[in-house]
């Protein structure tokens, strides 16, 4: 079954019975009548499905619309459904399609790359038996962004084999090539996507900014910065048309990780400036805060729900309107906050200054200093503290000294990150790993318990809100909330443990190796 | 992978219409789907319009000559393969019996295709023989075409009573009522009495309709020529069954 199609460009738009009876030695053609199909190209924003080397096509006919996950390589069908794309994964019924991809596209939306309108000529070359031993298909269309395609497709010829039947594909092929002559043509949606003048994989929500050691560590924080102001822009529309959780959270990070840059290497920008972005993108972090945590929430429910003997389950519907209904009022807030003068002047000035270029008048001394020294001593510093605060942890420490500890991993996590294109890949990636098993640890430490207060607090909202809700949903969050609080005890206990080895003999060398100043 | 088998010690009960028509419905809905055509009357390999004949034949194939892979033949439907039948498949008791552990072969042969096919259904020859055996410690499933008479009655209940006395306790059952004539007052009475001896029993049934005989001169799945006859929507609900015990949705016994 996994066969690759063979892709042509044709010159011309063929006379489909002249141009199939160059075929005709290999057996009878039959010629099917034209057919008219939109495909529809999904993916996530970030291209979840591309980049785990597969496709989703919504190929809509004038009778059927099916939604088919390919293989990008050979075009291999993995999975098929009659139905349209939807918008998020869990509204598909279960199947082959839906338990292949729901990991992977998660809870971001399916959306619209390219559309190509198609009018398909296909003809199957039947063997003595009548039975089809390959098919040649001439297409021709239009292609472009979704709801517009308009752009002419240059004719083509796809050859697919059958499997079992080499010999005919084999011929076809000879009279292609060397008969025909005619030129290898990049897939369907390589082409779909040039058209709608996209390309696969232009987002990714990765930080990954390719620096010179010995460049002056002013430039290099700029051009971080600008990058993270790129992140910030790409998810900016995303954000305020709430198309996914992702879009929303992408930003924040990017806000996040400019606000860390400020504090975690002082002294460098001009600080004139330093003041002023400082407060604003304070601003920012705190009016996208609210969708987010009512995001999280809703992100949530269904493992709440899950974690729930299965009488109590649907006792929780209440909480959900409840989460959704607030999500939706900040959800507007936030738009409407991120379609202000005043945010729309803070990206454009922070952009001029992002995009002038270094110049070192305009700079403090220390911004002269190669990034290689300043990226060394800050993860240095910044690893060295970890170890201490974490090795002063014991069974009896408050759960203030781990949240401490959470915050300062934090904060590690992002210089190993700002800084990786300085040191060898392989090793820079297996500490962020390293770190990454004990940062959940302690994320999942604190986060239960503000889970758990959270909780509560909603529900004394919710009493507030409506008197009448029932007391089963009540008595199901006090369940949940008991659960939280078992669940953060038991990640309490895993920290030694996790910390132990973060903090091994073999890594403690690499680290030194990789930072020691 | 799921393996099923369509299986009956009785012949002519349509085994070969069903295993076709199900592989059928199971490719379109996306589940990649490989026929084996076990019986050497080759039926389910005409139906496709494939060449009765396997390289090296039965010997080749038990001896291991050639991958199961290699053999394989596209059809004229995304999604589903054939292996075809070979007539030397007449002897595959005797070459089966040249193995050790003759009834665990199939299932050997098998397993380097669960990461091709989603499904993989055995149509097998009529009798009891080493063969079947092997297929039932091969497959998650046998279903069982019943032609409401006393005979194909008797017949179920001999492979019942055979699963139990080979201890095969993994295989499931599943009968299901085949070429169905609801003028015959004795399909009536057993069609309504069977399900209480086999509560896990299939519920939809295959009418007798000569869409189905006629198979023979289409050469193609019902479902890709006559997609709204009755036996075509008998056989879809007859495969919304089937999926949803192997998707786990409802018990198979």
């Amino acid at each position: 079954m996994k066969i690759t199609t063979f892709h042509y460009y044709l010159p011309e738009p063929p006379e489909p019975e002249k141009f199939f009876g160059h075929f005709r030695s290999l057996g009878r053609i039959r010629i099917e009548p034209p057919a008219h199909i939109r495909c529809t190209y999904f993916d996530t924003f970030d291209w979840r499905l591309h980049s785990a080397g597969s496709l989703l096509v919504e190929e809509r006919e004038p009778y059927a619309t099916c939604l088919r996950w390919q293989s990008l390589h050979d075009n291999a069908l993995l999975g098929q459904v009659m139905t349209e794309a939807p918008r998020f994964i869990h509204d598909l019924p279960t199947g082959v399609l839906r338990k292949g991809i729901e990991d992977l596209v998660d809870m971001r939306a399916l959306l619209p790359m390219a559309q190509v309108d198609l009018r398909p000529v296909r003809a199957a070359v039947l063997n003595k038996r009548g039975k089809t031993v390959l098919r040649l298909v001439i297409h021709q269309g239009l292609a472009g962004p979704p709801g517009t395609s308009d752009q002419q497709l240059p004719p083509r010829l796809h050859i697919e084999p059958i499997k079992g039947y080499r010999k005919p594909l084999d011929q076809a092929l000879r009279i292609a090539e060397k008969e025909l002559t005619l030129a290898p043509a990049s897939p369907l949606l390589v082409e779909a996507l040039d058209l709608a003048g996209r390309e696969a994989e232009d987002y990714s929500g990765k930080l990954d900014v390719a620096l010179q050691p010995e460049q002056p560590v002013g430039d290099a924080l700029r051009r971080i910065l600008l990058h993270l102001l790129e992140t910030m822009e790409c998810n900016l529309d995303g954000t305020r048309a709430d198309l996914d959780s992702e879009f929303l959270h992408d930003f924040r990070v990017a806000v996040r990780r400019t606000r860390s840059l400020f504090s975690q290497v002082k002294g460098v920008l001009p600080p004139t400036l330093l003041g002023r972005f400082r407060a604003e993108f304070k601003w920012l972090g705190q009016v996208t805060g609210p969708t987010r945590d009512l995001d999280v929430y809703l992100l949530k429910l269904p493992g709440y729900r899950d974690s729930l003997p299965a009488a109590m389950q649907a006792d929780l519907a209440p909480l959900q309107a409840y989460l959704e209904k607030h999500q939706r009022i900040e959800q507007r807030k936030l738009a409407r906050q991120l379609g202000t003068v005043r945010y729309g002047k803070l990206l454009q000035d922070w952009r001029t200054f992002l995009e002038q270029d270094f110049d070192a008048q305009n700079w403090p001394g220390k911004a002269l200093v190669p990034v290689g020294e300043v990226a060394n001593r800050r993860i240095w510093q910044s690893y060295r503290r970890v170890l201490k605060e974490g090795a002063a942890i014991d069974n009896d420490s408050p759960a203030a000294a781990l949240h401490e500890l959470r915050i300062d991993c934090k904060k590690f996590r992002y210089l190993m990150e700002f800084f990786q294109s300085l040191y060898p890949p392989g090793k820079i990636r297996k500490q962020i790993k390293a770190l990454k098993s004990l940062q959940d640890n302690l994320g999942d430490f604190q986060d239960l318990e503000v889970q758990a207060e959270a909780l509560k607090g909603f529900g004394h909202q919710m009493q507030a809100e409506s008197s009448n809700l029932p007391s089963e949903t009540f008595m199901a969050m006090g369940v949940l909330v008991d659960l939280l609080y078992q669940r953060q005890d038991s990640e309490r206990s895993k920290f030694a443990e996790r910390f132990a080895r973060f903090a091994r003999p073999g890594n403690r060398r690499v680290c030194k190796e990789l930072f020691n100043p | 992978m799921k393996i099923l088998a369509t299986y009956n010690i009785k012949g002519g009960v349509g085994k070969t219409a069903s295993a076709v028509n199900l592989a059928w419905m199971a490719a379109r809905d996306g589940i990649p789907t490989l026929v084996w055509d076990l019986d050497p009357q080759a039926a389910a390999t005409y139906y496709f319009r494939i060449k009765p004949k396997i390289k090296g034949g039965g010997r080749g194939l038990v001896r291991g000559k050639h991958a199961l892979e290699d053999l394989i033949k596209g059809t004229d439907f995304e999604g589903l393969d054939l292996l075809p039948a070979d007539f030397s498949y007449r002897h595959l008791d005797l070459l089966l019996d040249e193995k050790k552990k003759p009834t665990r072969q199939l299932r050997k042969l098998l397993k380097p295709l669960g990461a091709e096919y989603g499904c993989i259904i055995l149509d097998c020859p009529p009798s009891i023989s080493l063969v079947s055996e092997a297929v039932f410690r091969a497959a998650d499933a046998l279903l069982v075409p019943v032609i409401p008479t006393t005979l194909s009655l008797l017949t179920l209940q001999q492979l019942v009573k055979f699963r139990e006395d080979q201890d095969i306790s993994g295989l499931h059952i599943l009968p299901f009522f085949s070429m169905v004539d609801r003028r015959k007052k004795l399909h009536q009475e057993i069609v309504a009495e069977l399900p209480r001896d086999y509560p896990h029993m299939l519920l939809s049934e295959i009418p007798y309709a000569s869409e189905v005989e006629r198979m023979g001169i289409y050469r193609a799945p019902l479902g890709s020529y006559a997609t709204s006859s009755r036996a075509a929507l008998a056989y879809a609900a007859l495969w919304q069954e089937i999926r949803a015990r192997l998707e786990g949705r409802v018990a198979w016994e």
